[in-house]
């Protein structure tokens, strides 16, 4: 009886052994989904294993919670807090085995009041009920480690733990390295974007890409406005205190265009030999020598307002043809208001060069924009030479261009007085 | 000129120092969440991205997990979406407020929004990628990719295919709106049919890598520079219909109408076919070992 006894016993415990691998392998169970969530005020690791089972522990905004049960309060940045993140940030890169086994190692702070202490102690039960049955030896990172089954037990937990570590520190290394490398390049990159911003403010170049365009683009639409608004308060002066004479100018520039535009580039091309000789000419007369000197800048002040002049008329009548053209808003322009028409005329005359500052801003246009920017100084340039012709032509306004016989629009022309008492 | 370049910098100064104390108060509700899926099938997926705007990096990670993703977002204004459904992933960032302010999330440090994907080698996917604004970093080298789609708006985005893909793909798509494109090793993408569509920008392309078929590549561009890279042992080909387009590099083809082929056309153990449609811009090839 008693040998039977034993007998069954002894089979029973057979039993149990073969059983316990089973049992064991059963009660294994592996994490599915991590999520870690950091963020000013909120510290949260979630966790899903198989067979549907979860850890929730949020910290949030100083309110503590294990699976959606609040477990307590804590001061915002308290030492359990400044713990639990330090462990999530190490944990970010680990999985399965290692991740266990960093959170199953974790305990909160000594020395923390009663009321912090039994949250963490929540927090810590929690962590142990939800990990204990993961087989912390789990990888995701299948290495292949060929251990020998039959190497005793010492040697191969040695070799285990040499391997957890290795993969701990590797672990570390790696996300400690990212970070460093992330410095660095930001810092290169810092530095470099510092260069380059140094170097369009000395150069007045621009390079940099789409932010690039958008500054060049708005500066040199900036610019191009400003332009407007001081050739149009030029051309305001100008219409103010010498209204006939740009009256006789805008209207031989309008009437003998080409001609107009053949006496300005006659007279450009003179500009330097006329400089030269009227300086030389001075020179050889005696009571002419003060005035050489005088000469030599007041020359090209003289051209400069000549030019101006001319264009700002030419601006005019470009201004009063837009106001009879019949399109659709000229109607609000006041044809009767000589400034008013010198602004429209210089708007549409800087027309292409202020549609190529707006397409320069759109990244890679720059063939666009040139095309616009090249009718842009066709346009500029003939108006200067129309302009500067025909203020050649009336003698700066003073002597209406006469007998005309027909003019380049093809235009009778009647001969006209010399107003301004030219 | 000079005045009115002052006036901007004092402007564009007013506005950081007023825009700073805002940024700041968007920092402080950034918010970093990693997750990760472990891998328990090997069935293809439907992997579909979305991101707004901010820095997306795609690239390949070792066996054992499905996806790995880092996300830095705001939280006032997104949330995170992680979805994995039957064979469908959808991995983005979902808006849950309306606001400007919380679109790119940059701080000071240079930092903003961060969409940072490791995605497994292991599964067959049909990827789908839109991303809004900033810049992309996407290395597809030895995914398995069976179908690709890139969209994106206004970008800087480089895409590298630094190993073979181990499927096939029969169509990839990429459609640009106003980006600076970069594509690079796009034989190893393994795909008979690519497409790319570009509105305004400048596209960059590498044809190396490891052609296992020929192929044709259809570019469809509105205003820009495209940049072929073609190495030397390619067949190559271009069939231009484009308007107002500057063509560079051609030397070293040979002209037939609209067509401009390499010399190794007819020899060549693979040819790739450039179908070229566009408006305005130039074209450069340069023939690479």
């Amino acid at each position: 009886m008693n040998r039977s006894r034993v007998q069954i016993g002894l089979v029973a415990i057979g039993f149990g052994f073969l059983l316990l691998p089973l049992t064991l392998s059963a009660q294994a169970r592996e994490v599915i989904t991590k999520q870690i969530t950091l963020g000013s005020s909120v510290a949260e690791l979630s966790l899903l294993f198989t067979g549907n089972g979860r850890l929730d522990v949020t910290f949030d905004d100083g309110v503590v919670q294990v699976d959606g049960q609040v477990v307590g309060r804590i001061d915002p940045g308290d030492r359990l807090e400044v713990a639990w993140r330090s462990l999530l940030e190490g944990a970010v890169m680990l999985e399965d085995g290692p991740l266990a086994e960093r959170l199953l190692a974790w305990s909160a702070p000594e020395g923390l009041a009663a009321e912090v202490d039994s949250i963490a102690q929540e927090i810590e039960q929690a962590l142990q009920g939800a990990l204990e049955s993961v087989d912390t030896q789990a990888r995701t990172e299948q290495v292949e480690v060929p251990v020998s089954i039959e190497t005793e037990g010492d040697v191969v937990g040695l070799l285990e733990r040499t391997l957890e570590q290795e993969a701990e520190i590797q672990n570390r290394i790696r996300v400690e390295l990212r970070e460093e490398i992330r410095e660095e390049i930001r810092e290169e990159i810092r530095e470099e974007i510092r260069e380059e911003i140094k170097w369009i403010a000395r150069s007045g170049e621009d390079s940099l890409g789409v932010s690039g365009n958008v500054f060049s683009g708005l500066f040199s639409l900036i610019g191009n406005l400003l332009l407007i608004a001081v050739l149009g308060l030029m051309g305001g002066v100008l219409v103010r205190f010498g209204g006939g004479h740009i009256d006789t100018i805008a209207e031989t520039a309008l009437r003998s265009p080409v001609r107009s535009a053949l006496v300005g580039l006659g007279g450009t091309l003179l500009l330097m030999p006329v400089w030269l000789l009227g300086f030389l000419g001075l020179l050889i007369s005696i009571i002419g020598i003060p005035l050489a000197i005088a000469w030599l800048p007041l020359f090209w002040l003289l051209v400069s307002m000549a030019f101006i002049t001319g264009f700002v008329s030419v601006a005019r009548s470009a201004g009063e043809w837009v106001a009879d053209s019949g399109l659709r808003w000229t109607d609000r322009i006041q044809k009767s208001n000589a400034i008013h028409t010198v602004f429209v005329g210089l708007f549409v005359l800087l027309l292409a060069f202020l549609i190529a500052d707006v397409i320069s801003i759109l990244p890679f246009s720059g063939f666009l924009t040139g095309v616009l920017i090249f009718a842009g100084c066709v346009v500029i340039v003939a108006a200067s030479q129309i302009g500067f012709g025909a203020v050649l032509l009336t003698r700066a306004g003073r002597r209406r261009e006469s007998h005309y016989t027909q003019n380049d629009t093809g235009i009778a022309d009647q001969e006209a007085d010399s107003p301004g008492g030219g | 000129m000079k005045m009115g370049r002052v006036l901007v910098l004092l402007g564009v100064s007013a506005l950081v120092a007023i825009l700073s104390p805002l940024d700041a108060a968007i920092v402080q509700n950034s918010q970093t969440v990693t997750t990760s899926q472990k891998l328990e099938d090997t069935d293809e997926k439907r992997v579909s991205i979305e991101f707004g705007a901010g820095r997306l990096t795609i690239r390949p990670i070792d066996k054992g997990l499905l996806y790995r993703l880092k996300l830095r977002y705001n939280k006032d204004y997104f949330e995170p979406v992680t979805d994995l459904s039957g064979n469908r992933l959808h991995l983005g960032v979902e808006r849950i407020r309306k606001g400007f302010r919380g679109i790119f999330n940059w701080n000071s440090s240079g930092g903003g929004n961060e969409f940072d994907l490791e995605l497994t080698r292991e599964v067959p996917m049909d990827l789908h990628i839109n991303f809004g604004a900033g810049s992309a970093e996407l290395d597809l080298g030895g995914l398995a990719l069976t179908g690709l789609e890139f969209n994106t708006g206004a970008s800087g985005s480089r895409i590298k295919v630094s190993e073979p893909n181990r499927e096939q793909i029969s169509k990839a798509q990429f459609n640009i709106g106003a980006a600076d494109f970069q594509l690079e090793q796009l034989g190893s993408l393994n795909a008979e049919d690519i497409e790319i569509n570009a509105g305004v920008g400048s596209l960059e392309l590498s044809l190396d890598g490891s052609w296992q078929r020929d192929a044709v590549i259809s570019i469809d561009m509105g205003i820009g520079s495209l940049e072929l890279h073609v190495p030397e042992d390619l067949g190559f080909q271009l069939r231009k219909n484009s308007f107002l387009t500057s063509l560079n590099g051609m030397r070293n083809l040979v002209k037939e109408g609209n067509v401009y082929y390499s010399l190794n056309w007819d020899e060549a153990e693979r040819n790739v076919t450039v179908d070229l449609d566009g408006a305005l811009g130039s074209v450069t090839v340069r023939l690479i070992r």
